[in-house]
């Protein structure tokens, strides 16, 4: 599990988790929270430790197999779901082989649920859970109809977790100097069915994220069948002994049918993200991202690698006034150009009770229709309450290695938030004020959160382009580098960076204005050192001593002069009189108001401080250091 | 509405008339839910298979996108075969006088519906029509729709019965036959010595000689050696429609 102590002092920590929950603004006004209108097992929940929630119902169809419905997600520091999708599920599985002598359609011709759902080993949901369901089948002889039951266990909920969730070192660019780490371990739970539908074996996963993110995976194991291996070498691949037989190359057509239901909003649209190259700029040539709104129910062909698209609900704001919207993702799909069906990788429609398969439609009220009729059948309506049809195609070339058993094989795309919320649902707390250009620095070191703008006392024109930082020079921690890297900007110098309690040291600094009175002070807690005046020429000079108070740990010195507000400042560590302490707890030691801490450049010799200061707070966010 | 049973379909035949076809469509379904051993495998069971009791009264309902109750779920059968949008002349795959249950499902609409709602699929051999009645448990009525040529998948019912017709056409059968004796070195008789599967068929312009099967209700079928391969069923389907085996290409 993750660490994710942070050590700051006692007397902060209340404001540091008064900020913890003020994080994520409340939102503007919304539909109302929408219900779960299923009870017991049927119901799942998961909590996530950065406080994201889901909230859905689950249930096998006997023919779309896994359905997922009124799946909402609640994001960290929110006080409701808010819906995502009305429900999801997969609408026909598509396997035409490259022999052209089979085409199955796993979905509206056997169906995933019934016979077909498999009963779940405790071994291969090993570190999971399982959950009932039912199989149900009716024998009707001589005029009489006798029904049956059983369930089994079939829905396998996982946690999951992946690391490098997300990362952000405040080191100084270029200095090899350890800082403050923000890293998290990212948590997800899938739920998985299997199929079994003839020699094949599908894998139905669909997996959350604590930041908000779904995936549709279809994993097809089982064997191949004996009868496919009738293929040539252009149609197949030799597998078994030399070329004496060639296992026919298919498809995997899984179309998934994704009712979205942002927000519980009465209008959602469909937009499809464009980038072209632009006129040559000063290093490269511009690129032109632009939208357009899907405007009816369509087909949708990606027209570079670039193209996206998103659904978005205009009139659901997160609290920075974005409408809020999923994006697809994908990681790769191969669409088969062989049926006109599976040449769009999404068709987009309007919610239609009766359309509820992408071919072979079995409801008779729009029967044995296809999402291509669907599309021309309303291609004059206005597009407001989408369902996306995505084709997750996977042409199969079969290798030596898919027997026996196949390995599994997944075809997956996503849905992320864009816009969900005003930060990533995964933003630790001291990250929480981070939230478009702060104009500064970062302070996450600071308690709470603050970013600040740089020091900058003789205020000039920004330079036209950002010059990397210049490398510190780590054998020379002492110096400290200008604040804003203006050539007037004070400099400071101690004769040592590694201070005890009571003990003294020298400094030198220079910049000042003539003859101004300036003031030490150790921070976070400010304790006043001591004050020296400036020379003729703005320079000071003195030997002070560290106050007896000086708690151990990270601190920094910052001299600051009384009429020009000019500052400098150095880290410095506070170690016990008796010497540098061991290597402890390693926790960082409070610092205070916000100081530019990529200024600070001496690496933060962790000292024991002990338990009491730890404060637990998200327990998968980690700050610490390294 | 509700409208009272019809005796034809709730007459209580003697129990070793009916045997012979549960046990055959138990024997199917158990072919295809066979578990195979599993390293390490423990502690994941099935319940009992439960025949259900007839309900022909509201049983208690759970909440709207609950999994069916026993009770619940033959209820929903009642009602939604009992209906006054099932023809008079019904008829299961067997040609007797009910109509034939192919799936129960909680219903596949608006998942914010308030109703108990249960989608049955029926199918009448009579006039070769699929039916989706759209139960409301709560209030004990039925939309219905039906469409000639909507072929939902076959149950195990109907491919044991699809079985016997392909097992009782000699000529048709010939070659599975040869072919079974020649793995086995037995006579295949019976559905119990194979594990068989069916499909729904909907014929396609690159499948000759199964026009019949644009309306009438086909399967396509796969039979399995009991530990071993698959026998050569890709000649032909079954048309329960017209209770006949057809060849394709």
């Amino acid at each position: 599990m993750k660490r994710i102590s942070r050590a700051i002092a006692v007397v902060a920590t209340a404001v540091a988790v008064t900020a913890g929950l003020a994080v994520i603004p409340v939102t503007s006004a919304s539909a109302a929270a929408p219900a779960v209108n299923c009870s017991g097992d049927a119901r799942i929940e998961k909590s996530f430790d950065n406080g994201t929630d889901w909230q859905m119902c689950w249930r096998v169809d006997s023919k779309h197999g896994l359905v997922l419905e009124q799946v909402a997600v609640k994001a960290p520091g929110e006080d409701s779901f808010r819906r995502v999708l009305d429900s999801v599920s997969l609408g026909q599985l598509n396997v035409p082989y490259d022999t052209g002598k089979n085409v199955w359609n796993d979905i509206t011709s056997y169906g995933f649920g019934n016979q077909y759902l498999q009963k779940l080993s405790a071994a291969e949901c090993s570190t999971g859970t399982l959950r009932d369901y039912g199989q149900a089948w009716s024998v009707t002889r001589r005029g009489v109809t006798t029904n049956y039951l059983r369930t089994i266990p079939s829905l396998c909920i996982t946690d999951t977790t992946r690391d490098l969730s997300y990362r952000s070192h405040e080191q100084t660019w270029g200095s090899i100097e350890d800082k403050p780490l923000f890293t998290a371990t990212g948590q997800a739970f899938n739920l998985t069915i299997v199929s079994k539908v003839d020699w094949y074996e599908y894998a139905t996963k669909v997996e959350f994220t604590d930041e908000g993110a779904i995936s549709f995976n279809l994993g097809a194991t089982g064997d191949i069948s004996y009868e496919d291996f009738d293929a040539d070498a252009t149609t197949g691949w030799p597998v078994g002994t030399d070329a004496a037989n060639y296992a026919a190359s298919h498809w995997h057509n899984a179309f998934w049918r994704l009712d979205f239901g942002l927000d519980g909003q009465s209008v959602q649209q469909v937009e499809q993200y464009d980038s072209t190259l632009g006129e040559q700029g000063e290093m490269a040539p511009l690129m032109h991202t632009t939208g357009a709104t899907i405007a009816h129910p369509a087909n949708l062909v990606p027209a570079a690698d670039t193209t996206w698209w998103r659904v978005v609900a205009p009139e659901s704001r997160n609290a920075d006034n974005h409408a809020r919207s999923y994006e697809f993702v994908f990681p790769g799909s191969q669409l088969y150009q062989g049926n006109p069906i599976t040449q769009p990788l999404i068709s987009v429609t309007n919610y239609a009770d009766c359309e509820q398969f992408a071919s072979n439609n079995l409801n008779p009220a729009c029967p044995n229709l296809s999402v291509l009729d669907y599309v021309a059948n309303s291609a004059d309506t206005s597009l407001t309450d989408p369902v996306a049809w995505v084709n997750s195609g996977f042409h199969h070339v079969v290798r030596d290695e898919d027997q026996s058993p196949m390995q599994t094989h997944w075809q997956s795309f996503s849905i992320m938030p864009r816009d969900w919320t005003a930060q990533s649902m995964s933003t630790p707390d001291a990250r929480t004020c981070i939230n478009g250009d702060t104009g500064g620095e970062i302070h996450s070191d600071e308690t709470p959160c603050e970013a600040v703008v740089p020091t900058d006392p003789e205020p000039t024109d920004p330079p036209a382009t950002t010059e990397p930082p210049a490398p510190t020079d780590p054998a020379d921690p002492g110096t400290e580098e200008p604040v804003d890297g203006g050539a007037d900007a004070p400099t400071l110098k101690l004769s040592t960076t590694e201070l005890a309690p009571g003990e003294s040291f020298g400094l030198e600094g220079a910049g000042f204005a003539e003859h101004e009175s300036v003031e030490i002070v150790l921070h976070s807690d400010p304790i006043t050192v001591g004050e020296l005046t400036a020379d003729g020429s703005g320079a000071i000079s003195g030997t002070l001593k560290v106050p007896a108070a000086a708690p151990e740990g990270s601190h920094t010195v910052v001299v600051t002069g009384a009429q020009s507000g000019l500052t400098a400042k150095v880290a410095v560590t506070v170690a016990p009189a008796a010497g540098p302490a061991g290597t402890g707890a390693g926790l960082l030691a409070s610092t205070g108001t916000a100081l530019p801490i990529a200024a600070a450049t001496v690496a933060l010799l962790l000292l024991a401080v002990g338990g009491l200061l730890m404060v637990r707070r998200r327990r998968r966010s980690a700050i610490s250091p390294i | 509405m509700q409208s009272p049973p019809r005796k034809t379909r709730t007459r209580r035949l003697p129990y070793a008339i009916l045997g012979g076809g549960v046990v055959a469509a138990a024997a199917i379904v158990g072919g295809f839910l066979a578990i195979p051993a599993v390293s390490g495998a423990s502690g994941a069971e099935s319940s009992a298979t439960e025949e259900l009791d007839e309900v022909t009264s509201k049983p208690d309902l759970g909440a709207p996108r609950d999994p069916l109750s026993p009770d619940e779920l033959s209820y929903a059968i009642h009602l939604a075969s009992t209906d006054e949008s099932v023809p008079d002349d019904v008829t299961s795959v067997d040609g007797s006088d009910a109509p034939q249950v192919l799936s129960v499902d909680i219903a596949n609409g608006d998942v914010d519906a308030t109703g108990r709602l249960v989608d049955v699929f029926l199918f009448d051999y009579t006039s070769n029509q699929t039916f989706l009645q759209r139960v409301d448990l709560a209030g004990g009525s039925v939309e219905s729709t039906a469409k000639a040529g909507v072929q939902p998948p076959p149950t195990p019912d109907e491919v044991d019965y699809a079985f016997s017709l392909f097992l009782d056409d000699a000529v048709a059968s010939a070659a599975v036959r040869a072919e079974y004796a020649a793995v086995t070195g037995d006579e295949l008789e019976s559905i119990d010595q194979l594990a068989v599967t069916g499909g729904a068929f909907v014929p396609d312009a690159g499948t000759l000689g199964a026009d019949a099967c644009g309306l009438d209700r086909c399967v396509e079928m796969q039979f399995r050696v009991s530990g071993g391969g698959y026998l050569d069923t890709t000649g032909f389907v079954v048309d329960l429609s017209a209770k006949s085996v057809i060849g394709i290409k």
